[in-house]
This record gives C-alpha cells, sequence and structure tokens, in this order.
C-alpha cells in the first residue's frame, strides 16, 4: 500500500492502492485515514482509489475482515463514514475480485470505474455472509431484493450486472484505465470539494428521510448556493469596474 | 523568567432544572385558543414535542388571560432565582460541592430585567457566601451561555483551585405577547423555560477522573449586517418587550458557521472531522438544519441539539447545557477527544468554544 501525490492537470490528486485481498489491519484503517486527512486540507483534491486482488492465483482467499476485534471494526467504519463526507471527488478503479476492503471501499465512492474481468464477491467470514455496514450501503444503493440475493448466499456478481444494479458506474479495459480515470477526474474540476460533499450528502440521506424532514437541509444548501452564486457575481462585477 | 502559564479551566459537573409543567404544542394552542392555520402549522412544524412553561393565569372566560409587563417581570424574577437555585443546587450535589465553596457566581438572563440581578438573589436565596465574586450576563441572548462561560473560566483561570458557577435561568414563558401575529406566533411556538448551572475549576483540583471537558479556546464572531435580524425590544403597541426572530436568521448563521469554527480551531493542528462531539444551541429546526448543512456534520453529530429542541423548546442561552449533560449521561466521551460547543443569538452573534474531555 502506499500513497502518493501526483499532479494531473493543476490539482494534486490523491491516489492510493489498496490490496484487495487484504484482513482489516490498523495500517489498512492508518491507509485510508491519511487519504482523508490529504483530502480535507486541500481544497480541489481529486481522490483515486486502486482496488486490485494482488494474491497470487491459487491462494485461498483471505477471508474478511479476517482475525480482529469488533473495536477495530468500528475504526473501520468510522473511516469509511469519513472517505463517504469527503469535501473532494472521490474515484474508484476495481479489477480483478472485489471482495472484503475492496468493496466496502468502492461502496463508499463517487465514482467507480471497473475492468471487464471485475468479479464482486460479498465477503464472507468462515461460512457466514460478513454483516458489516456494507449490507446497509449495498441496500441503500442497490434495493432491498439487489442486495438480498447479493449478499446472503455469497453469490458472485459479475461486471456486467455490477454495472446494472448500480455497484460500478462504467467499464473499461484494463489496458485503458487512465482515460476513464482521467475524464472522471475532469469531470470532478473545477467542482468546490465542499459543495459536492453537501450534494453528495443530500443524495445519501434522501431515502432514509422523510421529504418534509429534508427540506430544511435542501433549503439551507440552496441558500448557500445562492450566497455563493452572489458573491462570485459581485467579485467579477467588481474585477470587470 | 519562565512565562506564567495559567492553569486550564475544567467543567467540572452541570445541573439543570424547570418549572413543574410541560405542554405539548396541541396543548398550548388549545389554552389560548389559537385555530389560525398558519400559527397552527408555525407551531406543529416546530420538531419540538414538549415545553416546560409557566402559562398565565386563567380569566373569566376560561381562557388564558394576557398579562402586564409587570406580571411578566414578577414571573421572571420568582422563577429566574427559583429554576436558578435548584439548578445551581443540582450542579454542586453534580461535584459534591457546597454552596460555600463558591468563589465566583455568574448568572446569564435576557428574560427579563432585575436590579439587583439574579446573582444577588441567588446569594440571598441559597444563600451563598456574601464575599462571592458575581457577575450578570443580561440581554444578550441565546448566544450568552459561551458569554458567560469566557468570564467564569477566566476568573478560574486567574484563581486556580477555587470554585466558580455559571448559571443561566431564562424564564421565557415571561418574554410572551400574544397579539395573533406571525411575529409574536413563531416567538411563543419556540421558547421553553429552564435553567442549567455549571461548575469550572482551574488546574484540576477535585476534578479527579471524572468526565469533564477543560476549556482550551474561544471564538466568536458577529454577523454585522444581520444586527436588526434577532432583537428583544419594546412593542409600543403592545406596551411589552417582544423578541423578534426575522426569517433570515437561520440562513444567515449557518453562511457564516464555518468562518468562526476555522477561527477556532486555527492554529489548534485540529481539522473539523477530528471534533469528536458538537454541542450545538437547540435554536430552531431551521438554524439547526443550516449548521448541519453547512458544517456538514450529521444527524448523530446534533442528536442532542435536536432532542433537547424536541423535549424542552429553545432555552435561550442554557440549552446548550442542557445537551452537554445529555452527551455525558450518553457515557460515550472518550478521556482526550475533542467538541465544541456552539451557540447563536442576537447581534447576530455566533459564540464557540473548543473543549478536551
Amino acid at each position: 500500500m502506499t500513497t502518493d501525490l501526483i499532479g494531473l492537470g493543476d490539482r494534486a490528486d490523491i491516489i492510493l492502492d489498496i490490496d484487495a485481498s487484504t484482513p482489516l489491519t490498523d495500517s489498512l484503517i492508518r491507509s485510508v485515514a491519511e487519504v482523508c486527512d490529504g483530502a480535507e486540507d486541500s481544497a480541489e483534491a481529486v481522490v483515486i482509489l486502486r482496488l486490485a486482488d494482488r494474491s497470487l492465483p491459487g491462494t485461498p482467499e483471505t477471508a474478511w475482515p479476517g482475525d480482529t476485534g469488533v473495536h477495530a471494526v468500528n475504526k473501520w467504519e468510522r473511516v469509511l463514514r469519513r472517505l463517504e463526507r469527503l469535501p473532494a471527488a472521490t474515484i474508484a478503479v476495481v479489477q480483478g475480485a472485489v471482495g472484503g476492503p475492496a468493496l466496502e471501499l468502492l461502496l463508499a465512492m463517487d465514482y467507480r470505474i471497473g475492468t471487464p474481468d471485475v468479479v464482486v464477491r460479498p465477503p464472507f467470514l468462515g461460512r457466514d455472509p460478513w454483516p458489516g455496514m456494507l449490507l446497509h450501503r449495498l441496500s441503500q444503493q442497490t434495493g432491498v431484493a439487489a442486495a438480498r440475493r447479493i449478499t446472503l448466499f455469497g453469490s458472485e456478481i459479475s461486471a456486467e450486472r455490477a454495472l446494472h444494479t448500480g455497484i460500478l458506474d462504467e467499464l473499461a479495459p484494463a489496458d485503458d484505465l487512465a482515460a476513464p480515470v482521467a475524464a472522471a477526474a475532469k469531470l470532478a474540476t473545477g467542482l468546490a470539494g465542499s459543495e459536492l460533499a453537501i450534494r453528495r450528502r443530500l443524495v445519501l440521506d434522501a431515502s432514509t428521510t422523510a421529504f418534509e424532514e429534508s427540506l430544511g437541509a435542501h433549503l439551507s444548501a440552496c441558500d448557500r448556493a445562492l450566497r455563493r452564486a452572489r458573491t462570485r457575481t459581485s467579485a467579477a462585477e467588481g474585477s470587470a469596474a | 523568567m519562565m512565562p506564567v502559564v495559567s492553569p486550564l479551566p475544567r467543567i467540572l459537573g452541570v445541573g439543570t432544572a424547570t418549572p413543574p409543567h410541560s405542554y405539548s404544542q396541541q396543548e398550548v394552542l388549545d389554552a389560548f385558543g389559537i385555530e389560525n392555520e398558519k400559527i397552527v402549522s408555525v407551531f406543529q412544524n416546530s420538531a419540538i414535542e414538549r415545553r416546560y412553561l409557566n402559562l398565565p393565569p386563567v380569566g373569566e372566560d376560561g381562557r388564558r388571560r394576557m398579562e402586564s409587563q409587570g406580571e411578566l417581570l414578577a414571573k421572571h424574577a420568582r422563577w429566574g432565582v427559583d429554576m436558578g437555585a435548584r439548578a445551581l443546587r443540582s450542579c454542586l450535589k453534580d461535584i459534591g460541592a457546597e454552596p460555600d465553596d463558591i468563589g465566583y457566581l455568574a448568572c446569564v438572563t435576557t428574560t427579563g430585567f432585575l436590579t439587583p440581578g439574579l446573582s444577588a438573589k441567588l446569594i440571598k436565596e441559597l444563600p451563598l457566601s456574601p464575599h462571592t465574586r458575581r457577575l450578570d450576563v443580561v440581554g444578550m441572548g441565546c448566544n450568552a451561555g459561551l458569554n458567560g462561560l469566557t468570564a467564569t473560566t477566566a476568573w478560574a483561570s486567574a484563581n486556580p483551585g477555587r470554585l466558580a458557577l455559571m448559571v443561566c435561568s431564562e424564564s421565557c414563558s415571561a418574554a410572551y405577547v400574544f397579539d395573533g401575529t406571525m411575529r409574536t406566533a413563531v416567538v411563543n411556538s419556540l421558547f421553553g423555560d429552564g435553567a442549567a448551572a455549571v461548575a469550572v475549576m482551574a488546574d484540576g483540583e477535585g476534578g479527579g477522573t471524572r468526565p469533564g471537558a477543560t476549556v482550551l479556546k474561544f471564538a466568536s464572531y458577529m454577523i454585522t449586517e444581520a444586527i436588526d435580524a434577532m432583537r428583544y425590544d419594546w412593542d409600543d403597541e403592545a406596551g411589552k418587550f417582544s423578541f423578534f426572530l426575522d426569517r433570515e436568521v437561520p440562513y444567515a448563521v449557518g453562511a457564516h458557521a464555518e468562518i468562526v469554527i476555522g477561527e477556532l480551531l486555527d492554529g489548534t493542528g485540529l481539522r473539523r472531522s477530528d471534533i469528536a462531539h458538537w454541542i450545538v444551541h437547540s435554536g430552531g429546526k431551521k438554524v439547526i438544519d443550516s449548521v448541519d448543512v453547512n458544517l456538514g456534520l450529521t444527524r448523530h453529530d446534533l442528536r442532542h441539539t435536536t432532542s433537547v429542541l424536541r423535549d424542552y423548546g429553545n432555552l435561550s442561552s442554557g440549552s446548550f447545557l442542557f445537551s452537554y449533560q445529555r452527551l455525558l449521561e450518553e457515557g460515550v466521551v472518550q478521556k482526550g477527544e475533542h467538541g465544541i460547543f456552539m451557540t447563536m443569538g442576537p447581534g447576530s452573534q455566533i459564540e464557540t468554544a473548543l473543549v478536551q474531555y
């Protein structure tokens, strides 16, 4: 796992490679937390997570989360939640088997690109499906019926089906991943991270919050948008004068 | 020469009190015979279930009658002292201290004007030592709990090992005008009566391992262009003081929340995401939503803010201490975690404090 800061265009992008076969460790949590630190400290960063299974062919599949305790699980869930609330656009690129940490991270991202060889495997610990918050995210994002089919009996999901259920947003060939990542990053260019975070949150809350209860939050976001637009207009008029 | 470092003040305990009777929003509407649909809707969409109030006496027609300004001031004096004394005793009990231990008393209120003020009346009522240093913060509104805490923690830092108390006592039912207008309906649907007290001491003496917050820093921001947006001023037609809340207030507060939190965290090495516990004044549903969205908080972050609003309404200056008490009772606070207190009121003003548990 390495965290690199590379310049893509005129922004500092934050890229993290995660081995999708890793168990839940402090070092995994720390790497995601460092990504969050970087994104919160930079005004317009785009976060890119590259998630690929680097285990050698033939090695037995790692059980997720592995031999750990519930307090580490809680820390992991908190860092995922932090990722999901980041003031930055977040893009995931997945290849091959998407289980354990890769699926948990994938479901917390804004835009998800996968290669055609992607196989989504909801994680198991021993014989039992892992009951972490990924079940909540899957149900919210794909609907209860799809989440039930996907999670309860450990069926594998092909790239095509992942695309149709909304787990992935786009398929791209493995030898040409740079182009769709750059295109997605370009879409995020100029979007203020803080503003994106507000919209993401309104969208995520929508399925669990009644209309009347949501209205106040949306009106507050609208007021904020109107104030920003007014500030931009008066700044433009000021510089034109 | 070694620089002199003031010991950090710690909040050792908290106590709260209310009047004996609470009413649902519908019960308040019924008590005053309010049927105007718009006003009923304001009451019912307030995110408030119950409020403790001292309603006016019942008149000859069986309905609650109007109270004169004199009666309202008497209500403020009576209940301000009654609730304030009970909150103070409850706080002393919380920390195992006696009235004689108190070296400093700050009283905060906006629901009436008294000379001598609540601090004098409480010193006589409890009684406290005649040597008690005292301060009355009057008329600063819902943000004033943190203005009072600034003075209280400063005294505690200057007098290590000595106990300072702050009491916020707000008898909001002494600040009501019933004239059938939307102006007063919004106010009357929102505020409740209650008092809260906190005990503060510097250098940890008596603090021990009890959960409590060390107060690290304060930051303030006044939205000068919104100076008239919240005010409690004389209404000549009603012949009473009347509270006014501009409908822009929630949005103006939300729009400036990031500025003051940025100032509060500046130089501390803390990010907003490092704040584990947010104690935000239960100002009303709209202002809570606006602070929530603009600071990127979660419903969980504001659970005590919304539950105190639901169970008590807006208690003005002491509201945030009711939330603080709920947070401590929850037992989830871990030693070393950071928290922020945030209150907002007339100015328009936002007051904040950074604490470490």
